[in-house]
C-alpha cells in the first residue's frame, strides 16, 4: 500500500514493505563463493542479488568459526551456518529470533539429510529443483511453515512418485 | 546420488559449471546454454517433459546471475498445463521468476482462479503457494473469496497454505482480512499443529496492528503454549526433543505484543512464561532460543519483579557463557533488561568489556549497542570515547551511520560540559561529516552563539576556547565540509576572541582564505568560508590582499551564491562604515526587526510615480477591477495560472540588473536600499525577508549573525540539557594503582549503574549518601516516580504507560524497588535537592490534540514552512505503540495508521498553529517528520519525539 503522503516524504516502500519479522532471503553457497541455491523472498534485480551474494560471502568467509554465526548486514541481520563446505545463510530482520534461525537452518539441512540421505554438496548442485521444493514445503512466503521432518520428506516423496 | 532424471545436456551443463574454475568461465558456459535455451524454446509443439527440463535449465541460469526472462512466457503457459506434474514446475518456475508486479502475472490470474477450484488437493496447493509468493492488490478480490473458502478444506496442507495466503492479503489490505476475522481465529483450533502454527503468523500480525481487538485471544495462546510446553503435540513436532520450539517462539512474541502496556494481560502470562522458561532450559540451542524469546517478552510486557529475576539469571548465564552465540544473545538481553532496570547491567561489568574487545564484529556492535542504552551522565565520556573509537576504526556505512547518531544523541543529552560538548562533536564532524545533519552543527553554532546564557565571563572563556579550537583544527589538511562550515562561521564570528600565540586576524583571514582553495563535496562551504572573510574584513578594516584577490577570483564561480557574497563583498568594501554595520561583532543572537511596511521605500516609490509610474495594486484590487470591466481574462489573473496571453511590451525598462541596482541605493545615501532578493542561504544578515536595510533611520543597526535556519529556534531542549548537566560537577572515578586496565574500563562504563556497581567495582567514584528519593524527585511525582528515575538514563521503554495503569499492590512493590535502586543508583556529588540532569521539561504542554483527516493533512502539509526530520532509533515494535506513546507523551491526536506508517496531528499551544507528524516506522528505526510553521516549534517538537519515541 502506497504511503498518502509517499511524494512528500519520499519513502521506499518497496525496499521494507512490512515492518515485520520474516526471512528476507536464504543463500547456499560453498567456501568458493559459488551460489548453489538462492531463494529470494523479497524482489531484488539481478545486479542488487549479485552484489549482495559476493558481499555476504565475503563477509561470511572470512568470519573466525569461534564468532557468532550472526551478522549484520545494511539494515537485515545475517544468520549463517557452515556444514563441510558450504554455508547456509538466511537473512532476517533486526529484531528476529537469531538463535531460532540458526536452529531452523539445523532442521532445513536435517530434512535435506533425511530426503536425499547423507546430503553433499552435490545432491544440492544435480537436485536443485527439489531443494526448492523442500524449502516450499518448510517455509512459505518468507514464514516457517512447517517444522515436522517427517511431514516434508512424506510429502515430498508422494510428489516424486508422480514423476 | 546422481544426475539420473537430467538429459545428458543438462547434467553436462551442471557439471562443467561445477568444474569451472572462475566466474568468467562460468559465465561463458550460462550464455552458451541461453542461446541454447532460446532456440530449443522457440521451436513447436515442445512435450510437457522437454519444457520441464527447459525451465529448470532457466531457473538454473537465473540463479547463476543471468538474465533468463525470455522464458518466462513459457513458465506462465506451463500453468496452463493439464498434465499434473507440468503444472506443479510451471508454478514453481514463477514463482521464481515472476514478482508481484510482473506484467506477466495479467496472465496468471486466470489460471490461479481456476486451479483455487480444483478438486485435485495438489493443485491447489501449487496455485496457494505461487498466491502467497506472488498476490498483488489488483489480484485479491478475485482472489481472495476462493482462498477464505479454501481455509475449511479437508486437506491440511490446502488449509495451511492458505492462511499463508491469507497473511499476504492482510500485508496488502488489511480490511480485507479482518472483515473475515472470525474465520482465521477458527483456523487457530485447527486439529492439525502446523495449520494451527501457520496462523499465528497472520494473527501476529493482526494483533501488532489492532492490539485491543486481540487481547481476548490472549487465553488462548496461554494455554496453546502450555499445551505444546506439556508436549501434548504429535512426536514430529519436536526439534531435538523439544516441542514445537518455532511454534513456541511464535507464541510468545504475539504475546509480548499483546502484553504491552497491558497489566491483566501480562498477568495472565506470568506463570506460563516461568514454566516455559524452566522446560526450555535442557542444554540445546534451540531451547536457548525459547529462553531468549520468554526474556524478550518478560521485558516488554507489564513487568513483574520475579520473573525479571528470572530473565536476568538467564541472561547471566548467556553473557558468561564461552559460546560466542549465547553470548551475543545474552548482550542483546541485557540491553533489554537494562531498559527495565538498569542496575542488572551492573553484575556483568567485565564481560561487557570483555566483549567489547572481543574480534566479533557483530558481538562488539550489539555491546555498543548495550552502552548506548546504559549510558548516564556518570559514564557518558567513557562510552562516548568507546563509540568514537569505534567510529574511527570501522568503514561499514550502516555501522558509521549508527555510531554517529548515537554519539551525537549522547553528547547533546549528557554533555558534562561545553568543552567536552565541542570537542566530543569536532571528532565526529572530523570522522564521518558528510553522516551528521545539518541541524547538529546549527546546535553547535549556536551554543558558541549564545552560550550557557547565565554567566557571560564563562560564556566568553568558552568562546575563546572555541575559537583556539577551531584555529588549530584548521591547520590540518583535511577537514569534512560541516567542519569547515563550522569553523568559518565560529572564526568569522569571533576571530578576535584568539588568544594563541603568534595568531593575528590577518593569519586567521589568510587561513581562510587558503581554506577556500581545498576541494569541497558541498558547494555552499566556499559560501561560508567567503563570508567569514567578509565579516573579518568589515569589523577589523582589514587590508588584507590575499583575501581580496580569492574574492574576486570567485565572482566568476558557478555557484550563483558564492557569485552574489562576492559582489556584495565588492559592493560593501566601497563603504567600511556601512560594512561595519552590516556584519556587527557577536550580535548573532540580536533579533532583527523586519520593517514589513517597507517605509524606507517611499522616497522611492514617489519618485517613480512622479515619474509616471502605474500606482501598484494589490491582487484583490486587480481582480475587483478586472470584474467591472468585465473581461474573460479576469480567471486568468485571479487565479494563479499559466498565462496564455502574450506579454505586453515592457514600457519602460525596469532598473534590475544587479551590481546597478546597489549602486542605485548607494546613490541615494544608504537611505532606501531596494530589496533585490537578497535570500541567501548563508550566515549573517540575510534572512528569509530578504534583504534587510543596513543603513535605514531609527532602525537597529543589527543584524543576525546566525544562519537563517535557527533564527526563529527558540532555545533547544538538548542544550538546556547540556547546560544543566554542565553546572554540575561529575565525580571523577579515582584509579587506584592496584587495578587493572579492564577493571578500570569497567569500572568507568558502569559507574551510576548500581549499588553492585559500586560495590564491586573498586574504582567506582566514591558515593555521597544518596538523598532521599522523595527529595530528588518532584513533588508531584511522589506518588509514581519510577518512570522520572527511569527517565534518567532515559531507558523508558514504555515505562509511562504502564505506570499510567494503576498499579496493584505486587506490581508497585516492584516498582518502587525499581526506582529505589535507580535513584540508588545515581551517586549525587552533592547531598541537597537538586534537579535531576534530564531534559527540562517545558512548562507546559507544547501541543494539544487537533482532529483531522488524512486528505486535510495531505492538504495542509505543503503550506507548512517548517520541516524537521528526525531518526530515533527506537524500540517501539508497532505503530499503534508509537502512537499511544505520540498520544501519551506529546498530546497529539492519531489521524491514521497505514502499515508501519502513521501520522499524528497537534495544534501549537497557545493558538491553533497546526503541527502534523509523521513517522516511519522499521524497527529499530523510527524516522519522524515534522511539519509546523515555525521552525522552532518543530525543533522543540522533535527534541519531543526523540525522547518519547527512544
Amino acid at each position: 500500500m502506497a504511503c498518502p503522503i509517499a511524494n512528500m516524504c519520499g519513502c521506499r516502500l518497496w525496499l521494507k514493505p512490512e515492518g515485520c519479522r520474516m526471512i528476507r532471503f536464504i543463500l547456499l553457497q560453498n567456501r568458493q563463493g559459488k551460489t548453489r541455491l538462492s531463494k529470494w523472498y523479497v524482489p531484488f534485480n539481478a545486479s542488487e542479488k549479485f552484489k549482495i551474494e559476493s558481499e555476504i560471502h565475503r563477509a561470511v568467509v572470512t568470519r573466525d568459526p569461534r564468532n557468532t554465526n550472526f551478522l549484520e548486514y545494511r539494515s537485515y541481520k545475517i544468520i549463517y551456518r557452515r556444514y563441510a563446505g558450504m554455508f547456509f545463510i538466511f537473512c532476517v530482520d533486526m529484531n528476529d529470533n537469531e538463535l531460532g534461525i540458526l536452529e531452523l537452518i539445523h532442521l532445513f539441512v536435517e530434512v535435506l539429510d533425511g530426503y536425499f540421505g547423507n546430503v553433499c554438496e552435490l545432491d544440492l548442485v544435480f537436485h536443485f529443483d527439489k531443494v526448492y521444493r523442500i524449502l516450499d514445503e518448510l517455509l512459505l512466503a518468507g514464514e516457517v511453515s512447517e517444522t515436522s521432518t517427517s511431514k516434508i520428506i512424506a510429502i515430498m516423496k508422494s510428489v516424486d512418485k508422480m514423476d | 546420488m546422481s544426475g539420473g532424471h537430467l538429459s545428458k545436456e543438462f547434467f553436462e551443463l551442471v557439471k562443467s559449471i561445477g568444474e569451472s574454475r572462475s566466474k568468467q568461465e562460468e559465465d561463458k558456459i550460462i550464455v552458451g546454454e541461453i542461446a541454447i535455451l532460446k532456440q530449443h524454446l522457440s521451436a513447436p509443439n515442445i512435450s510437457a517433459k522437454k519444457m520441464k527440463e527447459y525451465m529448470i535449465r532457466a531457473v538454473y541460469a537465473e540463479m547463476l546471475g543471468h538474465d533468463a526472462s525470455f522464458a518466462y512466457i513459457h513458465a506462465v503457459k506451463l500453468t496452463h498445463e493439464k498434465n499434473l506434474f507440468a503444472k506443479r514446475i510451471g508454478y514453481l518456475t514463477c514463482n521464481l521468476f515472476l514478482h508481484k508486479d510482473h506484467e506477466l502475472m495479467l496472465l496468471l490470474i486466470n489460471t490461479m482462479q481456476r486451479d483455487l477450484q480444483s478438486a485435485n488437493h495438489i493443485e491447489v496447493c501449487s496455485a496457494l503457494a505461487s498466491v502467497c509468493r506472488l498476490v498483488n492488490l489488483e489480484m485479491i478480490p478475485a482472489i481472495s473469496p476462493l482462498v477464505f473458502k479454501l481455509l475449511s478444506h479437508p486437506q491440511e496442507a490446502v488449509r495451511k497454505k492458505a492462511i499463508v495466503a491469507v497473511h499476504k492479503f492482510f500485508k496488502i489490505v488489511p480490511e480485507a482480512v479482518l472483515d473475515q476475522k472470525d474465520q482465521i481465529r477458527k483456523v487457530l483450533c485447527d486439529p492439525d499443529p502446523s495449520v494451527m502454527g501457520a496462523s499465528l503468523h497472520v494473527l501476529c500480525e493482526i494483533a501488532k496492528a489492532h492490539p485491543a481487538s486481540s487481547k481476548d485471544l490472549v487465553p488462548s495462546f496461554v494455554s496453546i503454549l502450555k499445551q505444546i510446553t506439556e508436549h501434548r503435540l504429535p512426536r514430529d513436532f519436536d526439534y531435538h526433543r523439544m516441542p514445537a520450539p518455532w511454534l513456541q517462539v511464535k507464541l510468545l512474541s504475539i504475546l509480548s505484543i499483546l502484553g504491552t502496556a497491558d497489566k491483566a494481560a501480562s498477568e495472565h502470562m506470568y506463570e506460563i512464561l516461568q514454566e516455559c522458561m524452566r522446560r526450555a532450559d535442557s542444554g540445546v540451542n534451540v531451547g536457548y532460543a525459547i529462553i531468549y524469546e520468554c526474556v524478550k517478552c518478560i521485558t516488554r510486557i507489564f513487568p513483574d519483579h520475579g520473573l525479571l529475576e528470572l530473565a536476568a539469571s538467564n541472561i547471566s548465564r548467556f553473557i558468561s557463557s564461552e559460546n560466542h552465540n549465547l553470548r551475543y544473545l545474552g548482550v542483546t538481553g541485557l540491553a533489554q533488561i537494562v531498559q527495565v532496570n538498569p542496575a542488572y547491567a551492573a553484575e556483568h561489568q567485565m564481560v561487557v568489556v570483555d566483549c567489547l574487545e572481543d574480534p566479533d564484529e557483530t558481538l562488539k556492535r550489539k555491546t555498543l549497542d548495550l552502552l548506548f542504552r546504559m549510558t548516564n551522565p556518570q559514564n557518558v565520556v567513557v562510552v562516548v570515547d568507546k563509540l568514537t573509537f569505534h567510529l574511527r576504526t570501522s568503514v561499514d556505512s550502516h555501522l558509521r551511520r549508527d555510531l554517529v547518531q548515537k554519539i551525537t544523541s549522547l553528547a547533546e543529552r549528557f554533555a558534562p560540559d561545553n568543552e567536552w560538548y565541542v570537542n566530543t562533536m569536532n571528532t565526529v564532524f572530523e570522522l564521518s561529516g558528510e553522516l551528521v545533519p545539518a541541524e547538529t552543527a546549527y546546535n553547535l553554532m549556536r551554543l558558541v552563539a549564545e552560550g550557557a546564557g547565565e554567566d557571560e565571563s564563562a560564556d566568553t572563556a568558552f568562546r575563546v576556547f572555541a575559537v583556539n579550537t577551531y584555529l588549530k583544527l584548521l591547520e590540518k589538511p583535511t577537514l569534512s565540509d560541516i567542519l569547515v562550515q563550522v569553523i568559518a562561521w565560529v572564526l568569522g564570528e569571533y576571530a578576535r576572541l584568539a588568544t594563541i600565540d603568534g595568531y593575528t586576524i590577518e593569519d586567521i583571514a589568510d587561513l581562510l582564505s587558503e581554506c577556500i582553495e581545498r576541494p569541497f563535496e558541498d558547494p555552499s562551504t566556499r559560501g561560508y568560508l567567503v563570508t567569514a572573510l567578509l565579516k573579518l574584513i568589515g569589523q577589523h578594516g582589514l587590508k588584507s590582499t590575499t583575501a581580496e584577490d580569492i574574492i574576486r577570483s570567485y565572482r566568476s564561480s558557478r555557484m550563483t551564491d558564492l557569485q552574489q557574497r562576492c559582489y556584495e563583498f565588492e559592493q560593501l568594501r566601497q563603504s567600511p562604515a556601512l560594512m561595519r554595520k552590516v556584519l556587527p561583532y557577536d550580535a548573532s543572537c540580536e533579533d532583527i526587526a523586519v520593517n514589513k511596511d517597507l517605509t524606507f521605500l517611499e522616497s522611492f516609490v514617489r519618485q517613480k510615480l512622479d515619474e509616471g509610474a502605474k500606482p501598484y495594486q494589490n491582487a484583490s484590487e486587480r481582480a475587483a477591477r478586472a470584474q467591472t470591466q468585465n473581461v474573460p481574462k479576469a480567471e486568468v489573473e485571479t487565479k494563479p495560472s499559466l498565462n496564455f496571453m502574450p506579454y505586453e511590451a515592457p514600457t519602460k525598462a525596469p532598473p534590475v540588473s544587479f551590481p546597478p541596482a546597489v549602486e542605485t541605493h548607494d546613490a541615494a545615501g544608504g537611505e532606501a536600499p531596494v530589496p533585490t532578493g537578497l535570500n541567501v542561504s548563508g550566515p549573517r544578515k540575510w534572512g528569509p525577508s530578504g534583504y534587510n536595510q543596513p543603513g535605514g533611520k531609527g532602525e537597529p543597526p543589527q543584524a543576525p549573525a546566525a544562519p537563517p535556519q535557527e533564527k526563529h529556534v527558540a532555545p533547544d531542549q538538548g542544550f538546556s540539557q547540556v547546560q544543566t548537566s554542565s553546572q554540575k560537577p561529575v565525580p571523577k572515578a579515582e584509579p587506584s594503582g592496584a587495578m587493572n586496565e579492564k577493571q578500570r574500563m569497567a569500572a568507568a562504563l558502569f559507574s551510576g549503574l548500581g549499588g553492585a556497581a559500586a560495590a564491586s567495582a573498586p574504582a567506582a567514584p566514591s558515593v555521597p549518601k544518596p538523598a532521599p528519593a522523595v527529595a530528588r524527585a518532584p513533588p508531584q511525582e511522589k506518588e509514581a516516580p519510577p518512570p522520572s528515575a527511569v527517565d534518567l538514563l532515559d531507558l523508558d521503554d514504555g515505562g509511562s504507560p504502564q505506570i499510567a495503569q494503576s498499579p496493584s499492590p505486587q506490581g508497585g512493590d516492584m516498582l518502587l524497588l525499581d526506582m529505589d535502586d535507580s535513584v540508588l543508583a545515581q551517586p549525587t556529588p552533592v547531598p541537597v535537592p537538586q534537579p535531576p540532569p534530564q531534559p527540562v521539561q517545558p512548562p507546559q504542554p507544547l501541543l494539544g490534540p487537533l482532529q483531522v483527516t488524512t486528505p486535510q493533512v495531505g492538504a495542509m502539509w505543503p503550506q507548512l514552512a517548517s520541516e524537521r526530520v528526525v531518526q530515533i532509533h527506537t524500540s517501539l515494535g508497532s505503530c499503534q505503540e508509537m502512537m499511544f506513546r505520540m498520544q501519551n507523551a506529546m498530546n497529539v491526536s492519531p489521524v491514521e495508521i497505514i502499515g508501519m506508517e502513521g501520522i499524528a496531528a497537534g495544534r501549537v499551544l497557545p493558538g491553533n498553529d497546526p503541527c502534523f507528524l509523521h513517522g516511519k516506522l522499521s524497527p529499530p528505526r523510527l524516522d519522524i517528520k515534522i511539519r509546523c510553521r515555525d521552525a522552532g516549534v518543530a525543533q522543540n517538537v522533535a527534541d519531543l519525539c526523540q525522547r518519547a519515541l527512544s
